[in-house]
């Protein structure tokens, strides 16, 4: 099968989640037998020596891949607001035609930010067409559905996107319309979670539009520790492995940690992404409290290692995260999970009746969750014979690939 | 009607375009004079509208008016008719009066300023006034009306200091009295009733100095104008009083008061503009404010580009370095280009010498005797798409085989065809294969059975976690029974079965068998379903058993159900291919399917194909497993599959279910298991091997052993070729290969695992290296070995590049040539035992070859 994924931005000046999603799948698809190509948007690149009107593109190869960058000669302001940017459709359908790009059974839209038009193309094509949402851009702007001051928001109007984001009315209700018009295109729309689902459900798209595949994990550099066994009032380790940002809920987590007495420690490991007054001010916040340390950045193939000293980790969320793959590394080391209910895959994969999932912004909740493991640790170790370890890439791609042969079928 | 110019004083002007203080000065002037000119004869110089005139009439016994203004004394003349009033127009300084001493008193009331000449305008006077008479005479006083003001009065030629007035008159008159006019603000006391009217008065000075008004005394009461009456007769001072005018209808108040109102009301529209200019200047003050901030906000983004320009500038010098090392590389990669031209060149040469030659050929006259036969005869008499054309093909590559590969060669081959030709046309007869549509949806009603997962073990890892996790996580089944059946495992695969509540049957290693080993597990079970798979099969998803069980409700006849692979996430790239190899490509599960035959009749290769059950993920019903169980320590999962086809069983494919299972093994490894595969598998297809026409193993092994020292001399070259399109590399490869002078290439490049073997192969050969290779051996590996190319650069289509993969690629080069050649050694050893041919050295090697796999 020849499959194209559209993405906007990509390896390796890109390594988001999404773009470590395109290239888990994309490699796992072409192990399996199948001939891909990957089309991105390469804002920061700055060697796209070809040309087709007001676009520059490029081919390279990253690890087997066969990828293709392109983006605006001329960047434009809007181009991370709108849905579509007519203004290099033409030049884009002229590329894609020239470098035979449109020879394939099958376009997976990875992230509609950015190629909204290459969408278009493709449907007018006939080609088959799945379009994946890992998060709420086609519905917020702001990518997340937070306000400006961190508290949540359902979905778009154009009042209230106006009134509390700040959005030109105009612009917003375009938007809207637009990003309709962008979603009824492909005949599948994969969501990572069901969370994800609900959400775009209660915005008044309907539920059978659209299929849950979970992310996978690579389990190739995973290696589960040996599980630990504890006894009463024994020291407890909670952790924190991933990005320190606000929308993380971290100031939350360590506000309610220092009011839990007791002989537990909280590790928190990960970056600011560029967000470094918030790490500034959550380590001013916890001078006071030697059991909270910041263990600084991480690398992937050191996750096994900081897994076996931690007893539990907690994800304090205060997004409706579509996923969290932090969160199910930690299940894939047998890592028992403290979860807000806002987070996708922790009511995908822990059972929301336990004792882990606690209400989002609740911190009084969450002192309860901790003090229960500091009071019951011998529990860790029921948790983690339990634990059921979240899907591979494998599975994941497997589950792709059956739906590309449906659809071609 | 005569209109306001300001040079006359006109009674008639609303005191609201004039003033109403000009009124009380000019009207009280006249009625101050008029108490002087009781049935006098009286000149009123200057008359102009020609009320004070009137006004002195109505006392006087006659009144003459005189002005300059034509249309002033047309207009007196017409406004004031009284009988004893004429109006004559003239100068002041030429009266057109003839005569001397004629008037008793004379009025000049505001005109002495208007004229420069006063000495004649006197002279004038004195003419006709007579010597008793008097003048009455007024003018504004310059200290007041003009140096304090500062205003000029157009009209006025000279005006006069109180002492140059006094001067003036004392010229012509002895007696003069003096008075000054001005508008007071004051009060009035007076009486209310009809009374002895009160001739004095009491005056009372009051002054407003500061804060609060005082009464004054002796003050200086300093007039606005002069009004003099001057006589050279005496005058009765105590008939010359002090003179009032009282406004009845308080015009001026009145006036003043609609000026203060309209002030204040101005005063109020200004504080409402005041007000709203205050609030514009509170928001100008907030808006400077915010500019202010804003102004902060800047100087810190000045700051933050000033910094983003120092990073920038530090990433230019880092991109300045890159630039030196990319042109350095492009030094190197031009060097390599040279080098490739050179090598273009050779092949170019080459070109051109197989064109000289193919010309040579077809200058030939046997070539253009064929080409004649070819086309006049066989194209006629032959024509394509025909039986005997097909024929006639056939011959001719016997004949090329005759002539290329000897008779023997051709005799086999010919036996090989001909079998095929008959299982061909007999399978597809027998062969019956249905493609099932199946959907699926979660959270269906559960299955109401128990499925019992069998796993042979030993020491099988970490992913053994993974592997028991997912079968625990299964969804839609009653009950899932996990037996372990473990070798002797000296690592915790037992702790980890444990953990999954697993039944635990342990074995001595030297137990082991690949089909009695599963039996065992199986007859310890107790589930309606057996699942068999292996310690690092993980299934993929959570409804995968639900969908093989559900599998066979499609059919009561089917007996087991298997499931597609794929390779794990790191997989090499040999793991890849051989998965898609078999699953997708052999095996052709893309879809879910149910195969049956109702004889097995058929080629050996699709007897394989459509009874390829896997023990890495298959599953039966437990009574009719237990029927059969699995008869063979080898392929036994293809042994059981062939014996429940030839029953009358079907068995289920299915593409929407799949396995995660892939191995990375080395290239020795690949060597035994082919060898091993090739040797077993053939036998339980009962496909008989090749007629081999060759002296022994050992010429057989010299053969390998001279194929790969081809293959290492020509992958030592190609390898750093990680640039390169892989089919490229494989296309140069296979032309290198067939290639027949030997190259003499410095850089080789070797298999360590297959030195080792074939090291250790050597020594079990009894130093088999030494042994000339046979030949025609050597031929058939070699086209081996570039069929498995072939096949493998069909996958290999898929990647555009092995930059990143280039020792896994190279690696894998070596891997297929271990499994081609390993199959053919496996068919040539099968052929000796078949004929009884082999000795203690083949078997040995057997023996050898088949441990550990």
């Amino acid at each position: 099968m020849k499959i194209l994924y559209v993405i906007h931005e990509f390896f390796p000046n890109h390594y988001t989640g999404t773009a470590r999603f395109a290239l888990n799948l994309a490699m796992q698809m072409q192990r399996m037998g199948n001939t891909i190509k990957i089309l991105t948007y390469g804002e920061t690149d700055d060697d796209l020596t070809m040309r087709s009107g007001k676009i520059l593109y490029k081919k390279y190869f990253f690890n087997t891949l066969e990828v293709w960058s392109f983006r605006h000669d001329t960047m434009i302001p809007s181009i991370h607001f709108d849905i579509f940017n007519h203004e290099i459709e033409s030049d884009i359908c002229r590329f894609i035609e020239l470098e035979k790009l449109d020879h394939v059974d099958m376009v997976h839209i990875i992230h509609p930010l950015r190629t909204g038009v290459i969408v278009q193309y493709f449907h007018k094509k006939k080609i088959p067409l799945i379009m994946t949402l890992t998060d709420y851009w086609t519905l917020c702007p702001r990518v997340q559905l937070l306000k400006p001051d961190n508290s949540l928001c359902n979905g778009p109007s154009g009042d209230k996107c106006s009134m509390e984001c700040g959005f030109p009315l105009k612009k917003i209700a375009d938007r809207i319309a637009a990003s309709q018009i962008l979603m009824k295109y492909p005949q599948v729309i994969t969501v990572p979670s069901t969370l994800v689902k609900k959400i775009f459900t209660l915005n008044g798209y309907p539920e059978e539009r659209f299929s849950v595949i979970n992310h996978g994990l690579d389990y190739g550099q995973f290696h589960i520790m040996p599980h630990k066994t504890y006894s009463p009032g024994a020291p407890v380790v909670f952790g924190y492995v991933g990005p320190v940002t606000p929308q993380k809920g971290l100031d939350l987590l360590i506000s309610a940690f220092k009011r839990v007495p007791g002989n537990i420690l909280l590790k928190i490991y990960g970056t600011h992404l560029n967000q470094n007054e918030y790490l500034i001010r959550l380590k001013t916040n916890v001078e006071s409290d030697p059991r909270i340390e910041f263990m600084g950045e991480y690398r992937y193939e050191e996750l096994p290692e900081i897994f076996s000293g931690i007893d539990v980790e907690i994800f304090a969320s205060i997004w409706y995260e579509t996923y969290c793959l932090a969160l199910l590394e930690g299940l894939a080391h047998s890592i028992p999970i403290i979860a807000s209910d806002t987070i996708g895959s922790a009511l995908e994969f822990l059972d929301n009746q336990s004792r882990v999932i606690f209400a989002s912004r609740d911190q009084k909740h969450l002192m309860d969750r901790i003090k229960y493991i500091r009071d019951n640790p011998e529990v860790l170790y029921e948790m983690t014979q339990n634990i059921c370890y979240p899907p591979r890439i494998e599975e994941e791609a497997i589950s792709y690939e059956q739906l590309y042969w449906n659809m071609i079928r | 009607m005569l209109e306001w110019t300001g040079e006359r004083y006109m009674p008639f002007i609303d005191p609201s375009i004039c003033g109403a203080e000009i009124h009380y000065e000019h009207l009280h002037r006249y009625a101050f004079a008029a108490q002087y000119v009781h049935k006098k004869k009286v000149l009123d110089l200057a008359s102009g509208e020609g009320f004070g005139s009137s006004l002195l009439a109505k006392n006087a016994q006659c009144v003459i008016g005189v002005d300059i203004n034509h249309n002033a004394i047309l207009h007196a003349s017409r406004t004031y008719t009284q009988k004893n009033i004429s109006f004559i127009k003239g100068s002041m300084l030429s009266i057109p009066i003839g005569g001397k001493k004629i008037f008793d008193v004379i009025v000049c009331f505001e005109a002495l300023e208007h004229v420069s000449d006063h000495e004649i305008l006197f002279q004038e006077i004195s003419r006709l006034l007579k010597d008793d008479g008097i003048l009455i005479i007024s003018t504004p006083n310059k200290k007041t009306y003009t140096d304090e003001t500062g205003y000029q009065n157009p009209f006025h030629q000279k005006e006069l200091y109180f002492s140059e007035f006094c001067n003036l008159l004392k010229i012509k008159f002895h007696f003069i009295y003096l008075s000054g006019q001005r508008i007071v603000t004051g009060s009035s006391i007076y009486p209310l009733l009809p009374q002895k009217s009160i001739d004095t008065f009491s005056e009372f000075d009051i002054e407003h100095t500061g804060e609060r008004f005082s009464f004054s005394e002796n003050a200086e009461k300093i007039p606005a104008y002069f009004i003099a009456i001057a006589s050279n007769s005496h005058l009765e001072p105590d008939k010359i009083q002090a003179s009032y005018l009282i406004d009845l209808s308080n015009t001026e108040t009145s006036r003043l008061n609609a000026l203060v109102t309209e002030g204040n009301s101005t005063i109020h529209s200004l504080n409402q503009t005041l007000v709203g200019k205050d609030q514009e200047i509170r928001e100008m003050r907030s808006h400077i404010e915010s500019l202010n901030q804003t102004l902060v906000g800047k100087d810190q983004e000045i700051r933050e580009m000033r910094s983003h320009i120092e990073s920038l500038n530090q990433t230019l010098v880092g991109k300045d370095q890159e630039i030196r090392e990319m042109r350095s590389h492009i030094e190197s990669l031009n060097q390599e280009i040279v080098d490739r031209d050179r090598e273009v060149s050779e092949q170019t040469a080459r070109i051109q010498m197989f064109e000289q030659k193919v010309a040579f050929i077809e200058g030939s006259i046997i070539w253009q005797f064929t080409m004649k036969f070819h086309i006049k005869i066989v194209e006629r008499l032959l024509p394509q798409q025909t039986a005997r054309r097909k024929y006639y093909d056939l011959c001719l590559k016997g004949f090329r085989i005759l002539l290329s590969e000897g008779p023997s060669s051709l005799w086999w081959q010919f036996k090989e065809f001909r079998a095929v030709q008959k299982m061909t046309s007999r399978g597809k007869k027998c062969i019956s294969e249905t493609v099932i549509s199946f959907p699926f949806k979660e959270h269906t009603k559960s299955i109401d059975k128990t499925v019992s997962v069998i796993i042979p073990t030993k020491n099988a890892g970490h992913d053994f976690d993974n592997a028991l996790n997912k079968i625990r996580s299964q969804r839609g089944i009653k009950k899932i029974e996990i037996v372990v059946v473990d070798s002797g495992s000296t690592d915790n695969t037992l702790e980890i079965a444990k953990k999954y509540q697993a039944t635990i049957i342990q074995i001595k290693p030297e137990e082991f068998d690949h089909g009695k080993t599963r039996n065992l597990g199986a007859a310890k079970s107790h589930g309606d379903y057996l699942l068999f798979t292996t310690q690092d099969a993980i299934l993929a998803g959570n409804w995968h058993i639900y969908r093989m069980l559900n599998f066979f409700d499609n059919d009561s006849k089917i007996a087991a159900v298997t499931c597609t692979q794929v390779p794990r996430s790191d997989a090499d790239l040999m793991a890849c291919y051989q998965v898609w190899a078999h699953y997708c490509k052999f095996l052709n599960i893309n879809s879910d399917k149910i195969v049956s035959a109702n004889s097995l009749h058929i080629p050996p290769q699709e007897k394989r194909r459509l009874a390829n059950l896997s023990d890495s993920c298959c599953c039966l019903k437990r009574e009719l497993f237990l029927q059969y169980q699995y008869a063979v320590d080898f392929a036994e999962d293809l042994e059981l599959g062939l014996r429940l086809l030839n029953d009358g069983y079907k068995l289920g494919f299915l593409s929407s279910a799949a396995i995660i299972h892939s191995h990375n093994r080395n290239a020795a490894y690949f060597f035994k298991a082919n060898y091993a595969d090739s040797k077993l598998v053939s036998q339980i297809l009962e496909n008989p091997p090749l007629p081999w026409n060759t002296g022994g193993v050992r010429n057989f092994f010299a053969a390998i052993r001279l194929v790969y020292s081809k293959l290492c001399e020509n992958l030592g070259e190609i390898q750093n070729d990680a640039n390169k399109d892989p089919m490229i590399i494989i296309e140069t490869l296979k032309y290198q290969m067939q290639k027949k002078e030997q190259n003499t290439r410095n850089n080789v490049c070797t298999d360590i695992t297959l030195d080792n073997l074939f090291s250790d192969l050597d020594q079990l050969l009894q130093n088999a290296g030494d042994v000339n290779p046979d030949t025609e051996i050597y031929r058939i590996l070699l086209l081996n070995y570039i069929h498995t190319l072939d096949a493998f650069s069909e996958y290999c289509k898929n990647y555009k590049t092995i930059q990143s993969i280039n020792e896994d690629f190279v690696t894998t080069l070596f891997k297929l040539f271990a499994s081609s050649s390993a199959s053919s050694l496996g068919n040539f050893v099968l052929y000796l035992e078949t004929t009884e041919k082999n000795d203690n050295v083949s078997n040995a090697l057997d023996l050898f070859l088949r441990k550990g796999v």
